[in-house]
């Protein structure tokens, strides 16, 4: 008898716990432990100063101003109206190339193509020598950004040059190029994907 | 109630209840007493000493398993803490630190609907009818990392997913056995079998890498593998040779009735007798292959993608729409996997068993079992150690502890009731898997039904056992 009694513990146990299907409910499911950090390239680009310069004057003659500001590039594709809310620890990160003679900066704005208007904070280089690389320029986005981001629908590059001390001709500078490479890194909440 | 009807009672909850979640042939099976499957795992030891016996017919007996490499569904959902006790959270940290470098999940399931079997004076012989389903999922850690942690981690280098996919069949097996005791040491068995495919899916070599350099100024995606699926499903193509669609051409009647992907496979096992007390016995089980010749479809893999973004400018995009687009033709241009109709074969899981079993007496005896199992390429061992008895007459009860591929928490049991010609039998490697299912990491089940006929007159005469003593009377 004692062989039954255990027998039926061992039936009324299992069913109790095959029962017990809290485990298996996927109602109930959370991703909140899962953040993983994604980095892609969004856009690319070289540039011919030429295409994005008018001087006055011949290529011979030196270039004497205190600043130049190339004509805007922009890039109107709607690529950045993506889920901000899924979204964590922003970063544009870019990486541009100055090959031209002068010193560059290089400021990028979130645009509204719809009203032409800038939208938030911009995002600025800072100095880039003649001749160098900055890698890796981090921009952070905070919730702020994110938000104003969210009703662009595209990205303005303005590059202004500025003389580095030498002397630089016309020519020189429409001969030159720069580059710009733009990557966007961030974290992913799955939760907030759907 | 009566006690046999209690006993009845508790198989019928025990198979409502595994057959329902669990799953194959626990080795806790092969040194049961009188039970006729144990020929399943070792062809030269049926369980039956004279007669004849056959199983219920239409359901004989059922195989189910399922068994990981060492991990649980709780190691990857399990309940939260705190604030989140009501939720349930998908951990994939935990998941990741439970994981081996590389990983299974193999579950397999047999259902025999006709075995017969009889023994006449030193031989034994077999027939069985079963359908059975293999499967196995494969994966390397560095997959889950990349989920888990996303290509961040791996800018600047590059991420190797490592070998993943999925073989799978399904086949039905006509299996025909004979044994031989040769002398007073040594039996001989053999199995042959005939098999028919009915679906299958093998991968082989599935991989992929991302490359960048560490600017992360591009992404470069190298796939390559091979797939071959016999299904009746329907590819559809584009004109780069991507798959478009794929169309379910399922039907019952057709399918089960599908002849034409033959396959044949032997069992063959020894038992050696090396004294009155010791028996020593080894197995290899499945030696087969299965050639799949109808609804075929064989894909091969070799593709390299470079992901750079959008160029600035490219008049070619005009919206987001047509970079989506522009991406995706692109993918599907560099992995288009070359396809072909062609025959493939698949070769069955091959078991070997290695057994010793050290008898007290007849009723009494400590066992030990090594397997081995080569699946996809890899060998997977368990150990098990056993202590077989007979409680009383018509009762027979395995207890044991094993290793399986990495799991150390298995202890096991095997009963068997008999009333008469009437035999009700189950045994697994893990008895505890039920209770915590979310937890289990290796369940299996076998259980069946048979009919089997004594030779009485041998017991009124009172036939000596193999073991050299009196026949103990009990119904094997």
């Amino acid at each position: 008898m004692k062989l039954i009694r255990i027998l039926r513990f061992l039936i009324i146990a299992i069913l109790l716990n095959s029962c017990n299907l809290d485990d298996f409910d996927m109602n109930k499911l959370s991703f909140t432990d899962m953040r993983p950090k994604v980095y892609t390239p969004l856009a690319y680009g070289t540039f011919n100063v030429s295409d994005y310069f008018s001087p006055i004057g011949s290529d011979a003659d030196i270039i004497n101003v205190a600043e130049i500001d190339l004509k805007a590039i922009d890039w109107d594709k709607g690529t950045l109206s993506f889920k901000t809310n899924a979204l964590d620890s922003v970063f544009v990160v870019a990486t541009i190339t100055n090959n031209t003679p002068m010193k560059m900066r290089v400021r990028l704005d979130f645009m509204d193509y719809a009203s032409k208007t800038i939208q938030g904070d911009p995002l600025e280089s800072g100095e880039i020598l003649p001749g160098t690389v900055l890698i890796d320029k981090k921009f952070p986005l905070d919730a702020n950004d994110l938000s104003v981001i969210k009703n662009t629908d595209g990205l303005r590059c303005t590059v202004s040059l500025f003389p580095s001390g030498n002397a630089v001709t016309v020519k020189d500078l429409k001969e030159s190029k720069f580059s710009i490479q733009v990557n966007f890194q961030s974290r992913i909440i799955p939760d907030k994907l759907n | 109630m009566g006690n046999r009807n209690q006993i009845l009672l508790f198989f019928l909850f025990f198979q409502i209840f595994f057959s329902a979640k669990l799953h194959s042939q626990p080795n806790t099976l092969y040194f049961m007493k009188g039970i006729p499957q144990t020929k399943d795992l070792n062809p030269a030891r049926p369980g039956i000493d004279d007669g004849f016996y056959f199983s219920m017919p239409g359901f004989s007996k059922i195989d189910l398993s399922a068994n990981t490499n060492n991990w649980g569904y709780s190691d990857l959902i399990h309940k939260g803490m705190g604030q989140r006790a009501d939720s349930l959270v998908f951990d994939l940290n935990k998941f990741t630190s439970a994981l081996g470098e590389t990983n299974f999940i193999n579950e397999s399931t047999g259902f025999t609907f006709l075995e017969g079997g009889f023994k006449s004076g030193k031989n034994f012989f077999a027939l069985s009818y079963t359908e059975k389903e293999v499967a196995e999922l494969f994966f390397h850690k560095n997959l889950v990392k990349l989920i888990n942690y996303g290509n961040y981690p791996y800018i600047g280098s590059s991420f190797r997913s490592g070998s993943f996919g999925i073989n799978a069949q399904h086949y039905r097996e006509l299996a025909f056995l004979f044994s031989r005791e040769m002398d007073k040491k040594i039996t001989l068995g053999v199995s042959a079998k005939i098999l028919f495919g009915l679906g299958a899916v093998h991968t082989n070599g599935l991989n992929f890498t991302v490359a960048s350099p560490p600017n992360g100024s591009y992404l470069d995606l190298t796939a390559s593998g091979k797939a071959d699926i016999s299904a009746p499903v329907e590819f559809r193509y584009n004109g780069s040779g991507a798959v478009k669609s794929v169309t379910d051409d399922f039907e019952w009647k057709s399918y089960l009735t599908n002849f034409s992907n033959p396959g044949l496979a032997v069992d063959l096992g020894i038992s050696y007798r090396a004294n009155k007390k010791l028996e020593l016995s080894a197995s290899l089980i499945d030696i087969g292959i299965i050639a799949w010749n109808d609804n075929t479809t064989r894909f091969n893999e070799l593709g390299q993608f470079r992901y750079k973004g959008i160029k600035i400018g490219d008049p070619t995009v005009s919206d987001l729409e047509d970079l989506v687009t522009q991406v995706s033709d692109s993918l599907n241009n560099k992995f288009s996997p070359a396809h072909s109709g062609k025959s493939f074969s698949t070769f069955l899981p091959i078991k070997l068993y290695l057994g010793g079993e050290y008898s007290f007496s007849d009723k009494i005896s400590l066992a030990g079992l090594a397997r081995i199992r080569a699946f996809n390429n890899y060998l997977r061992t368990s150990f098990t150690a056993s202590a077989n008895m007979l409680i009383w007459k018509g009762l027979s009860l395995s207890g044991t502890y094993s290793i399986m591929e990495s799991t150390l928490d298995n202890l096991g049991a095997g009963i068997g009731f008999r009333g008469g010609p009437f035999q009700l039998y189950a045994a697994s490697d893990n008895i505890f898997s039920p209770f915590y299912p979310s937890q289990a990491k290796n369940m299996n089940l076998r259980l069946g039904i048979n009919f089997i006929f004594s030779d009485r007159q041998k017991e009124i005469r009172g036939k000596t056992s193999k073991h050299g003593k009196k026949d103990c009377g009990c119904p094997y």
